[in-house]
């Protein structure tokens, strides 16, 4: 098998973003707390590589989550938000992945006063952008 | 009789705002735990039924804030039971001590507001967020704002915006910052 390049994630395309339903309120809409990084970043799935139904499903029970689309180019309006992406390939303890992306720059390293607020204020703008969901709570499983 | 905590709590509000004249008692705990009521002469045989007949469209402003937040808060416990769902490698479990911080902000953040005879500060979705640590979000018609409290920290982080003005920075959650709540409510 070839090796997976990376690639230049085109605006216009979209990621797929997996929520766990456990992270929502009793009416099961999309809230701030559910952006949040793993391991450096957001983790998420190119539409190229990946159906919304197979991101769902890529850790396994799927009925546990919901997904969002997140529109890249929206994602990128957010000055201090970058899109990047990141195909796992042969890495060990994780299944390989050619739609994998991140999507940096939630957490600062800096702590300086202009800080205060940042990751709420960036929280506060993708809320803002995406709250329809692509694959719903406990919406049927395909 | 004995005073209660939310008692002090808003009489200390009061003091510190400057408003020795509310027009807001509140209610001993039996009667109706952490209730506001506006100050007026209640006989014996009202005193009870009105708890019990009180209609949304009798009651005021603030009752109708107040409660709206008490069961805001209630639902909220649902963070307690979040366990690590194999999605977040560094995981913090949502503490009590955690959520307590959030409500208890939020409790005096609204008792000082209606203490000022502010209303129309809105109640928050209370929520959880990463590491282990507690949302307040309020979204009106042309304002949003998000305080943040982390877990194992005393402290809380913000940002809010509306037409020409936005808020940012961190404060101490046992600080009541009543300016957050006018600054929603105008």
């Amino acid at each position: 098998m070839a090796d997976w390049i990376v690639e230049d994630i085109p605006d216009q395309d979209s990621l797929f973003y997996r929520v766990p339903v456990d992270w929502l309120r009793r009416d099961l809409k999309v809230a701030p707390g559910v952006f949040r990084e793993n391991k450096g970043s957001m983790s998420t799935d190119w539409e190229k590589y990946s159906s919304a139904a197979q991101t769902r499903s890529r850790q396994g029970r799927p009925e546990r989550f919901a997904v969002l689309r997140l529109a890249v180019g929206k994602i990128r309006e957010i000055e201090e938000l970058t899109v990047s992406h990141e195909p796992v390939q042969g890495v060990e303890g994780q299944p390989d992945n050619q739609a994998h992306t991140g999507v940096y720059g939630l957490e600062s390293q800096s702590v300086g006063p202009a800080d205060l607020g940042r990751k709420e204020r960036l929280r506060t703008a993708l809320f803002e952008r995406f709250k329809a969901w692509e694959i719903a709570p406990h919406a049927r499983i395909d | 009789m004995p005073v209660s905590p939310m008692q002090r709590l808003l009489e200390s509000a009061v003091q510190e705002r400057g408003f020795p004249r509310s027009s807001y008692t509140v209610r001993s705990d039996k009667e109706q735990p952490f209730g506001f009521k506006r100050s007026e002469p209640r006989g014996p045989s009202n005193r009870f039924a009105s708890l019990a007949v009180a209609s949304h469209r009798n009651s005021s402003p603030s009752e109708r804030e107040w409660r709206a937040m008490d069961d805001e808060i209630k639902a909220a416990d649902f963070v307690l039971e979040i366990k690590n769902d194999l999605e977040s490698d560094d995981f913090v479990p949502y503490a009590r001590e955690t959520l307590s911080r959030a409500t208890e902000f939020l409790r005096r953040m609204m008792i000082h507001a209606h203490a000022a005879n502010v209303t129309g500060v809105g109640v928050p979705q209370i929520g959880p967020a990463d590491q282990g640590s507690i949302d307040l979000y309020w979204e009106k018609s042309d304002r949003t704002l998000l305080i943040n409290f982390p877990a194992m920290e005393s402290v809380a982080n913000y940002y809010g915006r509306k037409p020409k003005s936005e808020v940012s920075g961190r404060f101490d959650p046992s600080e009541a910052r009543g300016e957050l709540a006018f600054w929603l409510a105008d």
